[in-house]
């Protein structure tokens, strides 16, 4: 049989070929220890001084070429250089600031409840911020009064806040969820920007304090899909950063927005933040500690409130809701936690009444813990706090609510009894503790080594395996109007090495044909019982059989094998593992195999073919149809069951001498000839522009696409050099069960008695066909008279006995 | 903007776009850049596999990259660029290494007889197969089956459209079925 028969084999092919490398962070990280620490900000830092140093040595070195040009009177404005040295001074001072005051102006978008009209409200906070990571915001209503003050320490790991309410007198100490400010300061993202973005000058304005230039950067907000935009305002004289503008004004401009103006409304139907400013920016104010303190103030009554957290059932019920959102099935993923179309989103957008129960649990449960102020999902906070690192797994994918068979994720729990116990969530939000030995796929520690190794070495291992392979098939009628299923089985063995013997049975459980091969002599017997008839085949012996399933088996290292539950067997339990791929031509479809594994041997015990999400028998309503008068057949799939090792088996079960009293034909190893391999040499050369090819094995790719294209002409366009190669080709390829239509190969390379191994060798290389004085090949024939002596081969096809040091090459080792 | 500090680890990684790990990167933030290794580890072996033929050296020169990139960060101008990016520089650390080492793109291993020889596995038969690939299908085809990439991942790292590299893979899967069938590698389904 030819391989590969189809675009889908040889996918297969290439997914068994290669398996990907496991990357190994924590190895690299221990060997470049050197290159990680550039990601260190302080040493940045110092790096990026000693080049803002060389960028003033280059400018002071600009200038004095500035000061020769104005003396050759000459001079040229140069606004880069201004730039680049107005940059680098904010960098510098935002970088050595102590403090930092400015203002917040937030532009809020209203509409009104009809929605038909909109206006703008600002709303402007007093922010103070003093080195290290001390924060203080404070709201002010339209008469100045303070509403509210918030000082947040981001010093420590776990950030705190106060807030402060002075109407009520009220004070709040929270341990908060998640860091809300930057410990190294609120304008680190603008010493970014100024250093790695590209600012381009897009205008000078006239604002109440002066003039500015305003320098911005442009990019594409991908996530959300949109243009954006930050303007950056320097004062030109001072070279200070007076104030920044988020988006830029090209996307939105508080001076020039028709809607500025209009008169705000009682009641209104959305709110939208458009744009924000950060203005009256001031370096270094004076601030006192005690602006920054966390302790209230007198007379107000403090609450506070810690860390909130989630529970292992919370997160386990916030696991269920979003399967009961998800159509009663967990979702993909769930960090992030993605749904089909962006359903959830969806769910905020339609009104209360349309939404389902469980669209609504949902929601109800975000809220819930928005409001305790998580600021992330349960799942990832549960995970991130209380579940040793890396231990979380994810195995949801399709599994339905309610299942309690099938696994949801697993953890370990950082405060557990037992260090190893893993908690394992199944379907129907049952947990269980189990040990790591006995999941079904490999837990963190063991990642690198293969979680199937033990069933991989039982395979090799095995002296003897006895398997049943069962096949399924869709019988049709020539009209196709009726189709039916129809189920065969064989019986096979296997014996150590290369020994092989297949029993096919008829419906009647009868044995109508039996195939034992010899893979390491080369011979196959196979005979009918029935007609009392053998055949004998030799071919070519194989010089290792690794036995069966030794390809297949590649699968199981494949990184998206997914456990998909456990399945009794007649020795117990076994973890079903499918691995699932794309067959992409010809029928672009998913395609699946499911590997049985012995939960406690780890034998692989049954294999299925395409597994049971693509094609499962047992749901198969053609089984229940009236078989009728057959005409076309179907291969559905099948499976290997019952898999057994090292189980006695007779040597006489693979004997491959024919029975006594049986009909037998020999069908000896066909060969090509040596004339035949010439003429062949022949034919390619002709095709070939009268050229012999670069190479003779393997054919050369520039031959290979000339064939391909001489292929596919219609016939009536081949030339006749084409159609006597495609013809030839047909020929051998028929003869040789299309393995190869290459007669050179087979004479050279497959057949081990036509020649003396290595003494080919290939000069044709650029030879006209014709040319009697130019080398062709050489080699020595197997059993030749004179075993010194070597055949060589010419270009007009003549061939000449000849003794090796006669050669115009050296031969031999 | 860049990610928020705050987030639980596991959620601000897994969730992150790249450009965001790289700004995290770039803030110090160590494990920023883990799940980038994690993310293009097995693309850049598939990319430098291609120049060197040899799994081993491709491992060597992929992590060679990534500490390149570990150093250079912050000379990435667009951060949402970082797969082309380090893969251009997994290439030149490669041919680099290729070249230091005296092999050539396409070892005596993949063009030589053994190629074709009937005691070759099967998969060893058609990785020999892919070697012979010119360079275009070769990395197409090794960043798929190798790599485990999907054709939009493949795209984004070759910087072009995943029709494009749906186009590519046919045409490098045709090449290699016409290559196998050719040279015979079959002979061992008798």
């Amino acid at each position: 049989m030819s391989f590969p028969k189809d675009d889908n084999e040889l996918d297969r092919a290439l997914t068994e070929a290669f398996s990907p490398p496991a990357a190994d962070f924590d190895a690299w990280q221990r060997q470049h220890s050197e290159s990680l620490a550039c990601l260190d900000p302080q040493r940045v830092a110092i790096s990026i001084k000693r080049k803002i140093s060389m960028k003033r040595a280059a400018l002071l070195a600009a200038a004095a070429v500035v000061l020769v040009c104005v003396w050759l009177g000459i001079w040229h404005f140069t606004p880069d250089g201004h730039d680049s040295m107005a940059f680098a001074q904010i960098f510098e001072e935002l970088q050595k600031a102590k403090t930092i005051t400015w203002k917040t102006t937030f532009y809020e978008r209203i509409t009104s409840k009809d929605g038909k009209r909109t206006w703008i409200k600002p709303e402007t906070r007093q922010w103070e911020y003093k080195s290290p990571g001390l924060y203080r915001e404070t709201s002010l209503d339209e008469k100045g009064q303070i509403k509210w003050v918030e000082i947040t320490d981001a010093t420590q790991k776990q950030q705190k806040r106060l807030s402060l309410l002075p109407a009520k007198k009220e004070a709040t100490l929270r341990e908060l969820a998640v860091d809300m400010q930057n410990p190294l300061g609120p304008f680190e993202w603008v010493k970014k920007e100024i250093k790695d973005a590209n600012l381009q000058w897009v205008e000078t304005r006239k604002t109440p304090n002066g003039t500015v230039n305003v320098f911005r950067h442009s990019m594409r907000d991908v996530p959300n899909g949109r243009d954006w935009s930050y303007d950056f305002w320097i004062d030109p004289k001072a070279k200070r950063l007076v104030a920044l503008r988020v988006p830029g004004s090209d996307i939105f401009d508080p001076e020039k927005e028709p809607d500025r103006n209009n008169p705000p409304e009682k009641e209104c139907s959305l709110r939208t933040c458009p744009c924000h400013t950060e203005h009256d920016i001031v370096l270094d104010a004076k601030l006192d500690d005690s602006l920054f303190s966390l302790d209230p103030p007198e007379g107000y009554t403090l609450q506070v409130k810690r860390r909130p957290q989630v529970t292992e059932k919370e997160m386990i019920d916030y696991l269920g809701i979003l399967a009961d959102f998800n159509d009663k099935t967990f979702p993909d993923q769930v960090f992030p936690c993605v749904f089909p179309s962006d359903r959830r989103n969806k769910t905020w957008d339609k009104p209360k009444k349309d939404r389902t129960a469980a669209e609504q649990k949902l929601l109800d449960t975000d809220d819930h813990y928005r409001r305790a102020e998580l600021y992330s999902m349960p799942t990832g906070h549960f995970v991130s706090e209380h579940t040793v690192e890396e231990s979380f797994r994810y195995l949801g994918k399709g599994v339905k609510l309610g299942d309690k068979d099938r696994i949801v994720c697993w953890y370990r729990l950082k405060d557990a009894k037992d260090a190893k116990t893993y908690r394992v969530v199944y379907g129907d939000l049952s947990v269980k503790d189990v040990a790591p030995e006995d999941l079904p796929l490999p837990v963190q520690e063991n990642r690198g080594t293969s979680a199937f190794a033990k069933t991989f070495e039982q395979i090799q291992k095995a002296k003897t395996m006895t398997w049943k392979r069962v096949f399924y098939e869709h019988i049709s009628t020539r009209d196709e109007k009726r189709i039916w299923a129809h189920t065969g089985v064989t019986e096979s063995s296997y014996k150590a090495p290369g020994l092989h013997r297949d029993v096919r049975l008829d419906d009647n459980g009868k044995v109508q044909e039996v195939e034992i091969t010899d893979t390491v002599r080369g011979r196959r017997l196979s005979y009918s019982p029935q007609e009392k008839k053998a055949t004998i085949s030799e071919f070519t012996p194989y010089s290792d059989d690794s036995g069966p399933y030794a390809s297949t088996l590649e699968k199981l290292n494949s990184p998206n094998l997914q456990w998909v539950g456990k399945r009794t067997t007649a020795a117990g339990e076994a973890n079903v593992f499918r691995h699932t791929f794309r067959w992409y031509v010809g029928r672009e479809c998913d395609y699946s195999y499911d590997f049985w594994i012995d939960a406690k041997t780890k034998r692989l015990v049954a294999l299925y073919s395409p597994g049971t999400d693509v094609y499962n028998y047992e749901h198969d309503p053609a089984f229940k149809a009236t078989p009728g008068e057959a005409s076309g057949r179907r291969a559905m799939g099948g499976s290997e069951v019952d898999i057994r090792y090292d189980v006695p088996l007779d040597d006489s079960l693979f004997r491959t001498e024919p029975p006594e009293g049986y009909a037998v034909e020999v069908k000896k190893r066909d060969r090509v000839t040596e004339k035949e391999m010439i003429d062949y040499f022949g034919i390619v050369a002709d095709f070939n522009d009268k050229t012999f090819p670069d190479e003779a094995i393997p054919v050369p790719w520039n031959l290979l696409d000339k064939i391909d294209r001489a292929n596919g002409k219609p016939q009536n366009e081949q030339t006749p050099r084409e159609r006597k190669l495609l013809d030839t080709d047909m020929r051998y390829g028929r003869r040789f069960g299309g393995s190869t239509s290459m007669p050179i190969l087979i004479f050279f390379s497959h057949d081990p008695d036509s020649i003396v191994e290595d003494s080919f060798r290939y000069l044709g290389k650029g030879v006209k066909l014709g040319d009697k004085n130019r080398i062709v090949c050489w080699y020595k024939l197997k059993g030749a008279k004179d075993p010194t002596t070597y055949r060589v081969l010419y270009g007009d096809l003549s061939v000449k006995d000849v003794a090796p040091k006669d050669l115009p090459l050296p031969v031999g080792p | 903007m860049a990610i928020s500090n705050g987030m639980p680890l596991v959620e601000r990684m897994l969730g992150c776009t790249d450009a965001e790990l790289v700004e995290a990167a770039r803030n110090g933030d160590v494990s920023g850049f883990g799940e980038l290794y994690r993310r293009h580890y097995a693309a850049a072996v598939g990319v430098a596999l291609c120049a060197l033929a040899d799994h081993h050296l491709a491992e060597d020169a992929a992590q060679e990259a990534f500490a390149v990139a570990c150093r250079d960060l912050r000379r990435l101008r667009r951060a949402e660029k970082f797969a082309p990016w380090l893969h251009a520089i997994c290439r030149k650390v490669a041919r680099r290494l290729a070249k230091s080492r005296s092999r050539h793109p396409l070892p005596a291993e993949i063009a030589s007889v053994t190629a074709i020889s009937p005691d070759g596995d099967r998969a060893g038969l058609v990785r020999r197969s892919v070697g012979r690939l010119p360079e275009r299908a070769r990395e197409v085809i090794l960043l798929h089956y190798f790599s485990g990439l999907t054709h939009e991942q493949v795209a984004a790292t070759l910087g072009t459209s995943p029709q494009a590299v749906h186009g590519r893979l046919l045409r490098a899967r045709r090449k290699m079925a016409e290559d196998l069938r050719r040279n015979g590698f079959g002979r061992r389904e008798t």
